[in-house]
């Protein structure tokens, strides 16, 4: 018995002596690599990701509903329906306003949450401008390589197709319904609140309808905004690139 | 309660643990670091006395800066592998250093896409370059509450503008010098929005330091020497050291994004620049930017929105008018106060165009050439640009960056590798002496900083 405690003491002692040694010499050890967390909802990853999962739907989701283009959008088309006196029974001024401001409001936000839930439910994309399927990603769907240029034609279609025909999460080519869902939200959560003679299912329809045109004019707005602004720059006697 | 209802995002650290990280890029599992000095509201950073400890009759420095300064001598002791790069970030306008910024997430992939063009381009059996970032990290984003956020512009350009102190100056010296101390290593600097604001505050100042202490101890050492007071000898090692000084104590090449910054800040940089001289070139004679200003057409807050809020923001600030026009044909100050300095068409002096549409010219001219998908793309000089300084000015299509903010794209990472390569080159090592430790660093062909030649200013002259 007693040579094997002495033999355990002693490999305890020369443990703990290889243990105060080793601390010294851990400080000039190279460090260990370790691979790059998961990214998460951060707007890098959201723009450059070719799918996205259902957490990043969701903070997308959360972005759409309170944005100042929400806002402003509201805030645009509820002064239009002011001056157009439309709905003729609501009042004008301030009050007026506060109606048809807020009513445009929820109308937008209708409108997300159908894109969200249609495109959580069917795996579709909710995002105006999202990076092709084609393009090389890494394993965790990052885009790797840049994108050949396409011309003006072939990013006007783009951007209209990608609210009826478009990948879904798989990469897979199919008809779209997320836009269609929201747009239907849109004008069918008005039947809430419009007066009478006008709250009929032609006229939601109708709202539905508008509702899916500012949907692909957004995709199109959104795919040329950068074409845009260098428009309006111009316009405004601004020559940007100098000589030549 | 109250403030987290208001949204206010923290004036803290978020790296003070573990500032420096070691990853790996997800595929090929090549090796980088990445470490992050951060900075508070008012430009001090995050550093306590506590963290600078002497052990051993050693000071150990535990700050972020301290733990930033240790890695990057690391890496050029060539623990990592040969010739390493180091590229510094500075963020703008919504970001901080936390992980749930797209700026770091942007920078992450960046240089996992670095190390991997890095290793292709290295010859068959050499081992990778190690590749660090470095990611200045301030107060980019004041509330998190949706809406609110958008009308804090104003708000951070200010905070922008007190970050470029002491500190800052300090952490880029220092941080450059470290870099730097390697012969063979690279150093690239970029800023992005307010960060290009803050990038170019303290590196203008420092450069300016520089260049003009160079031109003292050269001048110092002509007259000595006409003097009799130096020897041949001694003119030439003292020559060489201040040549030194100047060469390796500033980074390669700084790039300013849709940088968001009155161009009176590059203006009188530019002036000076003009003023001395000052180009950078290699030995055919081939001219390189050393400061970069990239701008997107496709900018809408650099291009439209900052005009007007510095309209609105002048206040009582007088602008003047020039007696006559300056050096680049503007006649009016506050135009330089009104703009940035990619969208002061005088300040321009390059473009970025399609091979296909670019001027004839631009063939003869052209600084260089590269491709994005099957498309050919020039960097040519702008015919009649006045700015012929180092400090290049360009105007970049939308397919390179589309907007003020997404800057971290493959489209851009083609176009800025085309302004890098002269840089990322490498010569190849000389083997070590017989008996030699290790093997002796040679320096690549350098592209320097110089002053014009002579002949050249008499011939304008005439």
């Amino acid at each position: 018995m007693a040579p094997r405690y002495a033999c355990a003491i002693g490999l305890l002692l020369m443990f703990s002596a290889s243990l105060s040694l080793a601390q010294p010499l851990g400080e000039n050890l190279s460090p260990q690599y370790a691979e790059a967390p998961r990214p998460r909802c951060d707007s890098y990853t959201m723009k450059n990701r070719i799918s996205l999962t259902a957490l990043e739907k969701t903070c997308y989701y959360g972005d759409q509903l309170f944005s100042p283009s929400a806002i402003s959008g509201a805030a645009l088309f509820g002064g239009i329906a002011q001056a157009m006196n439309s709905p003729s029974q609501w009042p004008q001024g301030a009050k007026g306003f506060e109606w048809r401001f807020s009513t445009r409001y929820v109308q937008g936000m209708a409108k997300s949450t159908g894109v969200y839930l249609a495109g959580l439910a069917l795996h579709e994309d909710p995002r105006a401008v999202r990076p092709e399927c084609s393009r090389p990603h890494d394993s965790r769907g990052l885009v790797t390589d840049a994108a050949t240029p396409r011309g003006f034609w072939r990013r006007v279609g783009g951007a209209v197709a990608v609210n009826f025909w478009t990948k879904n999460d798989s990469c897979k080519m199919r008809p779209a319904f997320a836009a269609t869902t929201g747009a239907l939200s849109s004008g069918f959560v008005g039947m809430a609140w419009t007066p009478d003679p006008s709250n009929t299912i032609s006229k939601a329809f109708v709202r539905s309808g508008t509702a899916l045109g500012g949907s692909i004019g957004n995709s199109i707005f959104a795919e040329f905004q950068g074409d845009i602004t260098h428009g309006v720059s111009r316009m405004f006697g601004h020559k940007p690139a100098g000589g030549f | 309660m109250c403030f987290a209802l208001s949204g206010c995002v923290a004036n803290r650290a978020y790296r003070e643990k573990a500032p420096v990280l070691h990853e790996f890029a997800p595929e090929t599992k090549l090796k980088y670091s990445m470490a992050f000095v951060e900075f508070d509201d008012v430009g001090e950073m995050f550093s306590k006395p506590s963290e600078i400890v002497v052990k051993d009759g050693k000071e150990q420095d535990n700050t972020e800066l301290g733990q930033t300064i240790a890695e990057i001598e690391r890496i050029n002791r060539g623990e990592e592998g040969p010739d390493p790069v180091f590229v510094l970030f500075i963020h703008g306008w919504h970001n901080n250093a936390s992980e749930s910024s797209g700026n770091v997430w942007g920078f992450r992939s960046e240089l996992q896409s670095l190390v991997e063009e890095l290793a292709k381009r290295q010859p068959t059996g050499q081992p990778a370059r190690p590749v660090m970032g470095i990611f200045l990290g301030w107060r980019g984003e004041a509330t998190s509450l949706p809406v609110a956020k958008d009308f804090s512009f104003w708000n951070r350009k200010n905070a922008a503008t007190r970050i470029p102190g002491a500190h800052l100056t300090e952490a880029l010296r220092r941080i450059a010098i470290a870099a730097k101390s390697n012969p063979r290593a690279k150093c690239v600097v970029v800023g992005h929005s307010f960060g290009g604001l803050v990038m170019e505050r303290t590196l203008t100042q420092a450069m300016v330091e520089m260049i003009l202490e160079y031109r003292e101890e050269s001048d110092r050492i002509d007259k000595d020497l006409s003097e009799g007071k130096l020897d041949q000898e001694t003119a030439a090692r003292q020559r060489q050291n201040a040549e030194d000084k100047l060469q390796n104590r500033r980074p390669d090449l700084t790039v300013l994004l849709n940088e968001a910054g009155p161009a009176t800040e590059a203006k009188e940089f530019l002036n000076f620049l003009v003023h001395q001289d000052i180009e950078f070139a290699d030995s055919q004679n081939v001219r390189h930017p050393l400061f970069l200003s990239l701008t997107s057409t496709g900018d809408s807050a650099t291009h439209i929105i900052f005009p007007v809020g510095q309209f609105l923001g002048k206040h009582g600030l007088n602008t003047r008018k020039y007696e006559e026009p300056d050096e680049f044909g503007e006649t009016d100050q506050n135009h330089y106060f009104l703009h940035t300095t990619a969208n002061s068409p005088r300040l321009v002096s390059h473009i970025v165009t399609p091979s296909t549409t670019a001027p004839s010219e631009c063939n003869e001219t052209k600084y260089r050439d590269f491709k994005l998908g099957d498309k050919t793309y020039y960097i040519c000089p702008s015919a009649g640009a006045r700015n012929k300084t180092p400090y290049w000015v360009l105007q970049i299509p939308t397919e390179f960056v589309p907007d003020h903010s997404t800057v971290f794209k493959p489209e851009l990472r083609a176009l800025l590798e085309a302004f890098m390569a002269p840089h990322l080159d490498v010569s190849p090592s000389v083997p070590a002496p017989a008996g030699g430790e290790t093997p002796t660093q040679k320096a690549p062909p350098e592209i320097k900083l110089q002053r014009k030649q002579r002949p050249e200013l008499k011939q304008t002259g005439q």
